[in-house]
């Protein structure tokens, strides 16, 4: 099998870089895989701290041979996450066809590099499947199997080159997703709100990535049960904000059966929308229960 | 060029027949193009019906103008869901494409070119299942096709790639009746076309949007509609009177098709509000005027 490289994203957390990269290499084809590092570089304002995590982070990236092979490419100065991803993903994938993203903070299952890249063979000449995904919201589902939904995911990703090349990530993204009712509703999950991030954080490579795919009606694939955690929800990211209990503290530890699909997976598509209904209702609950107790001290 | 052939189903409306076979041979391109007519038979034998049986049977076998005429008469009522799944899997066989109309749809001149036109400009694309002849009566500054995430039966073609998808089964319908979520992603607006995946006898186009939905599939619409129903006189089978689409004026133009690669979501938007529109209560409209 012609397998993908990997393209790990970091910047200035060593702890978790070292926790990705050495979950990375516990991977089943960790030692068939080529390996690209990306470490971007210090930012002009950056304090003495700063500097030194770089430093440290770049010790950690070369402390070990996590793959068969490893390059690292240190940049001089910052470029910043998105530009960074962009830069890179589009330089890798012109060599290789296909590519398996992960950022610094993203722990796999050692089942996450097959399933990427069985994925990436298996769908390679489905020209609706945009991207495939790593992660997937902790949905209660019985099956354990690969499901279509016409979704993106940043945390642990991959795509094809001619996939990629369709992606404008300077796009001006409209407006109206966010003014019209039934427009919101077909971008966000329940509630969960895409929309918001649009008119937040409508500069970010991820939901312009989602934007393209919601434009063009594609879709993704996703294993139905998580293959990697997200560990950055501390506030050591720069794009994270520590509010949320989606993080898959179990991921799947178990090889997952690949059948090539060309359907939405409608049963799960509703499971996840009420998931995040009820994610809201819980927060809700909470908040009345905090008042409460806030009153009665 | 090879034009796709067109699929004509007819059974015992002769007037609406004439229209419909009248308005297609004014089409630019009807004398390159291949029309095949299925003409179901007779569900009940009286006189009457026997006559307009008749009636059609005399038209369709008189037709004039077109590439070839193949005509393909039921020995018995196949009913129109059979009868379209059948005829149409029959002509994509052989054509690989095919253009599909009804007995009461009248097209502008200028259809069949623009389904050719989007027939060869989409083939092989993996996300688009058909082409339509039919646009909902919205006000657009469109000049070119538009992509929009459902299928319509008043006019429409396909390739036998696509075809292959259907589903006559529905095995997720009570998937998406019970999910408020993918209801309201299938419906259009207040038309609800959830409650139609119970139609079990008789309705095939709905399928046919199931299959898509479920694929996340896009179809090609024209701008401004090209097809016209005049159908909804209580002379069909399946239809029931509404006024609205009466008014709407063919579109008499080229259209120049330009390979869209989104998604249309104004004009999606427009539509779905058309659909939510009409049904509202007066004191809503009301209420939103002063509000506004």
């Amino acid at each position: 099998m012609n397998l993908a490289p990997v393209i790990v994203f970091v910047y200035n957390r060593p702890n978790h870089a070292s926790q990705t990269l050495e979950a990375l290499s516990k991977n089943y084809l960790a030692n068939e895989t080529k390996l690209y590092i990306y470490s971007d570089g210090v930012k002009n304002n950056s304090s003495y701290q700063d500097e030194k995590k770089i430093e440290e982070v770049r010790c950690v990236i070369k402390s070990k041979q996590w793959c068969r092979e490893v390059e690292i490419i240190e940049r001089d100065s910052n470029k910043g996450l998105d530009a960074s991803i962009i830069e890179g993903v589009s330089n890798i994938i012109n060599i290789h066809k296909k590519v398996i993203v992960l950022e610094d903070d993203i722990v796999t299952s050692k089942h996450f590099l097959s399933f990427m890249n069985e994925c990436l063979n298996v769908y390679k000449d489905s020209k609706n499947i945009l991207t495939i995904s790593g992660y997937i919201f902790p949905v209660k589902y019985n099956k354990l199997d690969t499901v279509l939904l016409p979704l993106t995911s940043a945390w642990g990703w991959a795509t094809w080159e001619d996939r990629w090349q369709e992606y404008d990530h300077s796009i001006s993204m409209k407006e109206i997703i966010n003014k019209s009712e039934c427009l919101s509703k077909r971008f966000n999950i329940g509630d969960f709100k895409y929309t918001n991030i649009l008119m937040k954080e409508g500069e970010h490579w991820d939901i312009r990535w989602y934007y393209n795919l919601f434009m063009r009606n594609r879709l993704g694939v996703f294993p139905s049960k998580s293959l990697v955690k997200n560990i950055g929800f501390d506030g050591s990211g720069t794009n994270c904000n520590n509010n949320s209990d989606i993080l898959n503290d179990n991921f799947v530890d178990t090889k997952i059966e690949i059948i090539k699909k060309n359907y939405i997976d409608l049963e799960f598509y509703a499971l996840l929308h009420n998931y995040f209904r009820k994610e809201v209702e819980r927060n809700i609950f909470k908040k009345i229960k905090n008042k409460i107790r806030g009153l009665n001290k | 060029m090879q034009f796709a052939p067109i699929i004509l189903f007819v059974y015992n409306r002769p007037e609406h027949t004439r229209l419909t076979i009248e308005a297609l041979q004014k089409n630019k391109l009807a004398s390159e193009s291949i029309l095949y007519i299925f003409c179901d038979g007779l569900k009940t034998k009286d006189n009457k019906s026997e006559a307009l049986h008749n009636d059609v049977k005399r038209i369709i076998n008189s037709i004039k103008g077109f590439k070839d005429l193949i005509i393909k008469e039921r020995n018995a009522n196949y009913g129109l869901a059979k009868s379209i799944v059948d005829g149409v899997s029959y002509v994509l066989n052989i054509h690989g494409k095919a253009i599909v109309l009804e007995d009461d749809l009248i097209t502008s001149e200028y259809f069949l070119q623009f389904m050719n036109d989007s027939l060869n400009v989409y083939d092989g694309c993996d996300n688009i299942y058909s082409v339509q002849g039919y646009m909902f009566p919205i006000e657009t500054n469109r000049k070119n096709e538009l992509l929009l995430p459902f299928t319509s039966t008043w006019g429409w073609g396909t390739w036998k790639s696509k075809w292959e998808y259907l589903e006559l089964d529905l095995a997720e319908k009570e998937v998406i009746r019970n999910s408020k979520y993918l209801k309201e992603r299938f419906n259009l607006g207040d038309y609800s076309y959830s409650d139609m995946l119970t139609f079990e006898n008789n309705s095939w186009g709905i399928k046919w949007y199931y299959s898509v939905f479920r694929r996340n599939g896009l179809c090609v619409f024209p701008p401004r509609t090209l097809i016209k129903n005049v159908g909804f006189d209580n002379s069909g089978t399946n239809c029931n009177e509404d006024t609205s689409f009466n008014l709407q004026k063919l579109f008499n133009y080229k259209t120049d098709v330009i390979k869209q690669e989104f998604l249309d979501i104004e004009v999606l938007d427009k539509i779905e509000n058309y659909f939510t529109m009409k049904k509202k209560s007066i004191l809503k409209r009301i209420l939103e005027k002063i509000f506004k």
